[in-house]
């Protein structure tokens, strides 16, 4: 059971799918994802960049993995927990502070992403409604998070 | 002699290749030289991917270089009307103790035909300069630089447009 005010769910067009963040990990990250949620700003955006065996990428406005909040970038969070199915984390640019509002989902071991992108949280319910996420790179007629919230 | 090379008078620089101290054009203070080999100043240039942020790292400054790189992490430029690359050239001095000799003179400035934005280009360097000012030097930095003037072109990169987020 994760403490009050730290569980995001994603009512996705797949279903719905919990996820337990990780303030203890990355303290800035779940902040800033808190800030954006209560903004409504993941609202509507797709997964445009779903890779099978590997992980769902979502949270670019622009649906083309270029984009990201009106806020500043954030500070590089980068903490020992392992890239292992379910776990979420940071996208970023080359730079390690470039991480903005993008996130991905991991289908699977992702190891060789351990200490380099920063781990937010985790998946604890729906996991299979991720699994079910259309595939592509970019996707057509990509899945979508039609609403996410903070409990 | 009537005809002696004017390039005669200058004295030589005896260098001994056994010597330990690093064969460097600075700092003076490190390496000590004669009169005429005192460097006249330094001329860099640091880029940043505009929107991207830093922070300056912690620690006593040691290198002249780094004087640049810490000024550039405090730099925060503007968004602009346009996409392209922007830059920026300060000429400044500082003192033994990290602080600026007067003020930081603008040299150059390329933000666009825009003059709103090179105005906001103007003052983001200039406010990071007040930021980060008095840097931290190391007491060899310090006093080997105190005084000579810093020639630094700052230059902002758009971030690219197909340089996507990914894991």
């Amino acid at each position: 059971m994760s403490e009050a005010g730290n569980t995001l769910t994603l009512e996705t067009t797949q279903g719905n799918v919990v996820i337990e963040m990780r303030p203890d990990l990355a303290p800035g990250h779940v902040a800033h994802i808190k800030k954006l949620v209560g903004e409504g700003f993941y609202d509507g955006i797709v997964f445009h960049r779903v890779i099978d065996g590997f992980m769902a990428q979502t949270g670019c406005p622009n649906g083309t993995g270029t984009g990201g909040s009106k806020y500043p970038d954030l500070k590089a969070e980068f903490n020992a927990e392992p890239h292992v199915r379910g776990v979420c984390s940071m996208a970023r640019a080359q730079n390690p502070n470039s991480a903005n509002s993008q996130f991905f989902i991991c289908f699977g071991d992702a190891r060789f992403l351990d200490k380099q992108y920063t781990v937010w949280g985790k998946v604890t319910a729906g996991m299979d409604n991720v699994d079910k996420i259309k595939r592509g790179e970019p996707v057509k007629n990509p899945d979508k998070i039609v609403k996410a919230t903070i409990s | 002699m009537l005809h002696q090379n004017p390039l005669d008078r200058i004295p030589r620089l005896h260098i001994d290749p056994h010597a330990k101290t690093p064969r460097t054009p600075y700092p003076a203070a490190l390496h000590p030289l004669p009169l005429t080999q005192l460097p006249q100043g330094f001329t860099m240039t640091v880029t940043r991917i505009a929107g991207e942020a830093a922070e300056p790292a912690d620690g006593a400054i040691a290198r002249p270089r780094d004087v640049a790189e810490h000024i550039a992490d405090c730099w925060r430029p503007a968004p602009t009307s346009g996409d392209d690359t922007r830059e920026i050239s300060l000429r400044l001095s500082f003192s033994r103790d990290g602080g600026v000799i007067g003020a930081p003179a603008v040299t150059y400035a390329k933000a666009g035909p825009d003059p709103v934005d090179r105005e906001a280009l103007r003052s983001s360097i200039l406010a990071a300069v007040n930021a980060c000012t008095p840097l931290r030097f190391t007491g060899g930095l310090g006093s080997a630089i105190a005084g000579l003037p810093f020639a630094i072109r700052f230059v902002a990169l758009r971030r690219d447009p197909a340089f996507s987020q990914t894991p």
